[in-house]
């Protein structure tokens, strides 16, 4: 039922708007690379980057994360960025996009309507927590609406973990704009995040038997988050780019509150180059 | 005596021929246009590329010559009673451009260099359009 809801509350005034709006917008073919990263504008094939970079967390959310007392911590990664589309399928796997298979159900020039399928969280594991049960990344399948502006996206999903994790509800908002610096491209974004009771007292809470000392029972409600970030691409060759990423998360009291927590706020920078193959 | 007139006959030929060419490659009039780098790379097909480029030539008569950028009709510069010239821009364009120097008021190209515009990611352009369900 609460389910239910959401979708009403959410995705029907926004399918509704979307049919309004593709009515009264001819988007031109524009370059912008919002628009061409994506999964919905395109010839069938791949587009595959990778590379060698490295990364630094300002803060890490958990307790016991890989760094210092402060939560920092770093170390050397591998760069992806992989989209593969074939007509209405896609998939998309990188830094940005996470790991999503989708399957668009109808569009325009600005807007998409698709479904998709893909991991929302995991919990890591590390020496403090691993007093505590284990908890499986889950698998999300839900409905996500992207409007495509000459510059920007705003993009709406809403989804519910079809596994056994959790089976909890989650809606995305997110809002990106893209500005060409000469030959360096910026993305800034923003956007929100509501996680449903299910999902967010399955990664925060304690459960009576596993509870310790140091994590006591903890029963964690729906809670939300706020997002930012910046991503900066340079082309240095025809075939290498520079690409750095700034993002911050900020979590709300549900999550805070929890003794598996440490930081309210989260920030992560990424850099490395990646190759076009 | 013989053997020896021959040798000196076929030298003092060569001799006579490497000067005449070489007279001859002094008096043909040419002119040389080049650009430094010459490729410019955006990020994704279609996005204006930015480049800072020099832009020089060479000419073999002196007169008055203009640079121009294929199918425009103003030139970008010209030069009065030149052999040389030198230009420093900042490129901004969409798609590869060709530069041709020509002599003031005449529309003969007498040489030509181009700058390149690459990318990385293709822009495949093949915007669906209409409503497509299922």
């Amino acid at each position: 039922m609460k389910d239910f809801l959401y979708r009403t509350a959410f995705l029907l005034p926004m399918f509704w708007l979307a049919l309004i709006i593709s009515y009264n917008v001819n988007a031109e073919e524009m370059a912008s690379s919002i628009r061409m990263d994506g999964p919905h504008y395109g010839d069938a094939g791949w587009e595959v980057s990778a590379g060698p970079g490295f990364y630094v967390f300002g803060n890490e959310l958990f307790v016991g994360g890989d760094g210092d007392d402060d939560g920092d911590s770093g170390g050397f990664t591998i760069l992806a960025d992989v989209v593969y589309q074939n007509d209405n399928f896609y998939f998309m796997m990188g830094d940005q996009n996470g790991l999503v298979l989708g399957y668009s159900l109808f569009r325009n020039n600005n807007w998409i309507f698709d479904a998709v399928l893909g991991p929302k969280f995991g919990r890591p594991e590390n020496d403090e927590l691993k007093v505590l049960n284990e908890r499986d990344v889950d698998l999300h399948l839900g409905l996500k609406s992207s409007w495509y502006g000459d510059s920007n996206r705003l993009s709406f999903e809403l989804s519910d973990d079809i596994t056994d994790a959790h089976g909890g509800s989650i809606f995305i908002v997110e809002y990106l704009h893209e500005w060409q610096v000469k030959n360096w491209v910026l993305t800034a974004g923003l956007g929100g995040v509501y996680a449903s009771q299910k999902m967010v007292d399955y990664y925060f809470g304690v459960e009576a038997n596993e509870a310790t000392a140091k994590f006591p029972v903890y029963d964690a409600d729906a809670s939300h988050l706020i997002f930012s970030g910046l991503t900066v691409k340079y082309p240095i060759t025809e075939n290498w780019v520079f690409h750095s990423n700034i993002s911050f998360v900020k979590t709300g009291s549900e999550v805070n509150d929890s003794p598996i927590t440490q930081n309210d706020t989260v920030s992560v920078l990424r850099a490395g180059v990646l190759y076009r193959f | 005596m013989m053997r020896h007139f021959l040798i000196t006959t076929s030298t003092i030929m060569a001799i006579l021929i490497l000067f005449v060419d070489g007279q001859a490659h002094a008096n043909e009039k040419s002119w040389v246009l080049d650009i430094q780098p010459k490729k410019c790379v955006t990020l994704r097909q279609g996005q204006i590329c930015y480049q800072d480029v020099d832009i020089s030539w060479y000419a073999s008569i002196n007169d008055n010559y203009c640079l121009y950028i294929e199918k425009e009709d103003k030139p970008v510069r010209c030069w009065q009673k030149s052999t040389k010239g030198h230009l420093s821009i900042e490129f901004q364009g969409e798609y590869t451009q060709k530069f041709l120097l020509r002599k003031e008021g005449d529309q003969k190209n007498l040489a030509s260099t181009i700058l390149e515009v690459k990318w990385v990611y293709k822009n495949q352009r093949n915007l669906r359009t209409g409503w497509r369900m299922f």
